[in-house]
C-alpha cells in the first residue's frame, strides 16, 4: 500500500511534478478520445470533414498565391512548397487556441475532480494531432499529383511534429495559466493567430524579404519549425540560423511550465 | 502501518470574494492598469474562511456523514480532501487510495453515448478500464437503461441519465470514498436500490465520508457523524451528533420567544415570557404572560430525566369569566408531531377560566412517557371554535436518559402520535 499522502497548502510550489502526469496517462487518454469522438458525433463523413477542408484550403491558395499572384519558388511548385507551412502553422495555431483556453473550456470538470491539470492543454495538443496527420494524407495526394518525389529527410518527420508541439505547447501553456488570473490574455489569442501567419514564412519565402530583417524571422519559433519541416519533406535547404527559434521556445516552455504549477493550487478556486 | 485513513489538522480554507469591478467605467479601469490605483478607488478583498481550524481522525473502515446547514462547509471539506481545491492552512494526512464523486454524472458528454460515457466516467472516477470492461453488463443492468446504451445520452431522460451515473459511481473502486449528494438521484425505488449498493460499499469495510440533505440516509448509513456549522467543527461522533444537529436545527427554524438569549446557541429554552401584554399572544381578554416546561418537584432549567414527570405552565392572564380550551404539541426533532395534550379532556368537561391570572399547569402522566433526546413543544388556544392564541416551537424539552435501569427502559418508545392525558391544575396568583 501507498505511503500517507499528505496535502498542504501551496503544493505548487513543490517542483513541477511531472511524474503526477504520467500517472494520469489514462485520463489523458480518455480526454483525448472523447474530444476527437465528440467532434465527428453525429456527422455523416466524420473524419473526411478534416480531409475536405485541409483539399479546400490548398486549393484556394494554389488559386490565389499560385496562379493569382504567380509567387515563383524555385524548384518546386508552389503548392507543394506552401501546404507544409500552413499544415503546421494550422496545427500551431489549433494549439494555442484549443489549449491556450482549455482550462477555462474545462472549468467544470476543474472543479469537480482532481487531476494534474496539465494533462488540458496536453490532450488538446494530441486530439489535433489527428486532423493535423489528415493534412498530412492530403499533401501525399497533392505530390502524387504533381509527381513531385518526398524526400529521404522524412525519416525526420517526428521531430518536426515534436518541435511544432513544444513551439505551440510552449505560448498555450503560458495563455491557459493566464486566462485563469486574466481573462483578457483569451483575447490575444485571433491576433497572435492572425498576424502571426503574415510575419512567418509560410505563403512567402524567406528569401523574398530584405535581408536586413532576415534576423527577425530567425527569432521567430514557427519560422524554424516550418523550414524544417520543408527540409524533411521536400529537401530543401535549411539555414543553422534558424536555431535562434530554440531560444524563446525553451525560455517560454519552462517558464510556462512553473507558472502553469503555481496557479493550479488556485484553479479551482477563482475559475 | 497507521490505522488512520485520514488525519486532519488545523485544516482551514479561505477564499477571496474580490468586489466587482464592471462598476468602473473604461477610462477608469484603463487608467487604474496604466498608473495604479491612484483614483481613490479602495479596491476592498473581502475574506471568507469557508473552513476554520478544522480538526479529526477518521479510521479505517469508519462511514462518516457530514451533516450541517447549506454553507457550513461540507462541500470544501470533501473538496479539500479530494485534492481539487488546496487548503489554504493546515495539514491532511491520507493513507490509502482516494476516490471521490462531487457530482452524480461528473464527465458525462451529452454528445456521446451510454457506453462511451460509462468507460469516460468510470475513467475520471479512477476506476481502471479492465474493471469497467467486466462490470459493464452489471452496471448497465443496474442503470436499466439496456436498450439504449448505444444512444447518445442527450436523448436520455434525465432520470436514465442520473441512473447510468450513478451506477458507474457504485463501482467505484478506491480504500476511501468520498460522497457528495450523491444517493437523491432517481425515482424513489432506483434510489432504495442505490442506498443498498453505498451501505454494501460501508460493508467491505472502506472508508466512506457521505455528505447529504437528508438526515435519514446518512443516519440509516453511517456509523459515525460530523457536524459542520459555518466552517467551524462543531461535533464529531456517533448518533447524538445527529440529535445535536437536529436540535439545532429547531433553535434555528423557530422564533425562540421573544425572551431567548440568542448569545446562548445551544442551550435550550425552557422558559418563554412576555414581558409586556402587548407583546404576548392571545386576544383581548385572554393572555399568556408566560410558557415555561419542567420536570414536577424540580426547579425550572433543572435537568428532566427519562423518569421524572414533566410539567408544562402557562401563565395566563384572563378578565372575564369564559370557556377557553388550551393545549400543546410536543414535535420530535422539530419534525414530526409525536404527540399532544389539551384542557379540553371530554366533550362535556370544558374548562371554564376565572377572571384572575392564573398558572395553568399541565402535567404529564406517571408513566414513561418520552424517550431520550429533543423535542419541541408548541402552544395552542381555542376559544368558542377559534384559534385565538398559536406560538410554535417555543419550547424545547431534552429528556436525559442516564443509568436507566432494566425496569425503566423495558417499555421502549411509544409509536405514533399520541394524546396525553394531562391533569390540569389552575393556581391563582393575583
Amino acid at each position: 500500500m501507498a505511503a500517507t499522502k499528505i496535502i498542504t497548502a501551496d503544493s505548487g510550489k513543490n517542483g513541477l511534478n511531472p511524474g503526477k502526469v504520467w500517472q494520469y496517462r489514462s485520463l489523458l487518454y480518455s480526454f483525448t478520445v472523447r474530444d476527437i469522438k465528440v467532434q465527428y458525433a453525429q456527422t455523416k463523413l466524420g473524419i473526411l470533414w478534416s480531409m475536405i477542408q485541409a483539399a479546400t484550403a490548398a486549393f484556394i491558395i494554389h488559386l490565389f498565391f499560385g496562379l493569382m499572384l504567380k509567387i515563383n519558388i524555385p524548384g518546386v511548385p508552389y503548392i507543394i512548397y506552401a501546404f507544409p507551412g500552413m499544415a503546421a502553422w494550422y496545427y500551431f495555431s489549433y494549439i494555442v487556441s484549443s489549449s491556450g483556453t482549455s482550462l477555462m473550456q474545462s472549468q467544470h470538470i476543474i472543479k469537480k475532480i482532481y487531476f494534474p491539470k496539465l494533462i488540458l492543454p496536453l490532450y488538446k495538443t494530441v486530439a489535433g494531432l489527428v486532423e493535423f496527420l489528415v493534412w498530412f494524407v492530403v499533401f501525399i495526394f497533392i505530390l502524387i499529383i504533381y509527381r513531385h518525389p518526398l524526400s529521404i529527410n522524412t525519416l525526420w518527420l517526428p521531430l518536426a511534429i515534436f518541435l511544432n508541439i513544444v513551439t505551440g505547447l510552449s505560448i498555450a501553456i503560458w495563455l491557459s495559466a493566464l486566462t485563469i488570473r486574466f481573462r483578457d490574455a483569451f483575447h490575444i489569442i485571433p491576433y497572435l493567430i492572425g498576424f502571426g501567419v503574415f510575419v512567418t514564412p509560410v505563403f512567402f519565402e524567406t528569401a523574398m524579404i530584405p535581408a536586413s530583417l532576415h534576423f527577425l524571422i530567425f527569432f521567430n519559433p514557427m519560422a524554424g519549425v516550418i523550414a524544417f519541416y520543408r527540409w524533411c519533406l521536400l529537401g530543401m535547404g535549411f539555414p543553422v540560423q534558424y536555431l535562434w527559434g530554440l531560444v524563446p521556445v525553451f525560455i517560454l516552455f519552462i517558464s510556462g511550465l512553473y507558472y502553469f504549477r503555481r496557479v493550479e493550487g488556485i484553479i479551482a478556486d477563482v475559475i | 502501518m497507521e490505522d488512520f485513513a485520514i488525519r486532519v489538522s488545523g485544516l482551514g480554507k479561505k477564499y477571496r470574494i474580490s468586489r466587482n469591478e464592471t462598476g468602473l467605467r473604461f477610462s477608469e479601469r484603463l487608467r487604474e492598469l496604466l498608473i495604479g490605483n491612484k483614483s481613490g478607488h479602495v479596491k476592498t478583498k473581502e475574506e471568507f474562511y469557508a473552513l476554520k481550524n478544522i480538526n479529526f481522525v477518521i479510521k479505517k473502515g469508519e462511514a462518516v456523514g457530514i451533516i450541517g446547514k447549506n454553507g457550513a462547509g461540507k462541500s470544501t471539506l470533501l473538496k479539500l480532501l479530494s485534492e481539487v481545491a488546496e487548503p489554504s492552512s493546515g495539514t491532511i494526512e491520507i493513507n490509502g487510495k482516494v476516490a471521490s464523486v462531487l457530482e452524480v454524472g461528473m464527465g458525462f458528454h451529452p454528445e456521446l453515448s451510454g457506453r462511451e460515457n460509462v468507460f469516460l466516467s468510470g475513467t475520471m472516477l479512477g476506476i481502471p478500464k479492465k474493471k469497467i470492461n467486466e462490470k459493464f453488463d452489471e452496471i448497465v443492468a443496474f442503470s436499466g437503461v439496456e436498450k439504449f446504451i448505444d444512444m447518445p445520452v442527450k436523448h436520455y431522460s434525465s432520470g436514465m441519465y442520473v441512473r447510468l451515473a450513478f451506477s458507474v459511481v457504485a463501482n467505484i473502486d478506491a480504500d476511501i470514498l468520498l460522497f457528495d449528494e450523491v444517493l437523491n438521484v432517481g425515482d424513489a425505488a432506483f434510489q432504495a436500490k442505490s442506498f443498498e449498493k453505498i451501505r454494501s460499499l460501508i460493508a467491505q469495510h472502506k472508508t466512506v465520508l457521505l455528505v447529504s440533505h437528508n438526515l435519514n440516509d446518512v443516519s440509516g448509513l453511517c456509523n459515525s457523524f460530523m457536524y459542520l456549522n459555518a466552517g467551524e467543527l462543531v461535533e464529531i461522533g456517533g448518533k447524538q451528533v445527529v440529535e445535536h444537529y437536529n436540535f439545532d436545527a429547531v433553535l434555528d427554524d423557530t422564533v425562540i420567544g421573544e425572551k431567548a438569549d440568542p448569545s446562548k446557541e445551544n442551550t435550550i429554552v425552557s422558559k418563554v415570557e412576555w414581558t409586556t401584554t402587548a407583546d404576548a399572544p392571545g386576544d383581548e381578554t385572554t393572555k399568556c404572560l408566560s410558557a415555561a416546561i419542567r420536570a414536577k418537584d424540580k426547579k425550572e432549567h433543572e435537568h428532566i430525566l427519562f423518569n421524572d414527570k414533566v410539567v408544562l405552565d402557562l401563565l395566563i392572564s384572563n378578565t372575564c369569566e369564559q370557556d377557553v380550551e388550551f393545549g400543546f404539541t410536543v414535535k420530535h426533532f422539530g419534525s414530526f408531531l409525536l404527540a399532544g395534550g389539551t384542557s379540553f379532556q371530554t366533550e362535556k368537561d370544558h374548562l371554564i377560566l376565572p377572571k384572575a391570572k392564573f398558572v395553568l399547569s399541565f402535567e404529564f402522566p406517571d408513566h414513561v412517557f418520552l424517550s431520550e433526546g429533543f423535542y419541541s413543544i408548541s402552544i395552542y388556544g381555542i376559544k368558542q371554535g377559534d384559534l385565538f392564541l398559536l406560538k410554535e416551537n417555543i419550547l424545547q424539552l431534552r429528556i436525559l436518559a442516564n443509568n436507566l435501569s432494566f425496569y425503566e427502559s423495558r417499555y421502549g418508545v411509544y409509536p405514533g402520535p399520541l394524546k396525553i392525558n394531562t391533569t390540569t391544575i389552575i393556581k391563582i396568583i393575583e
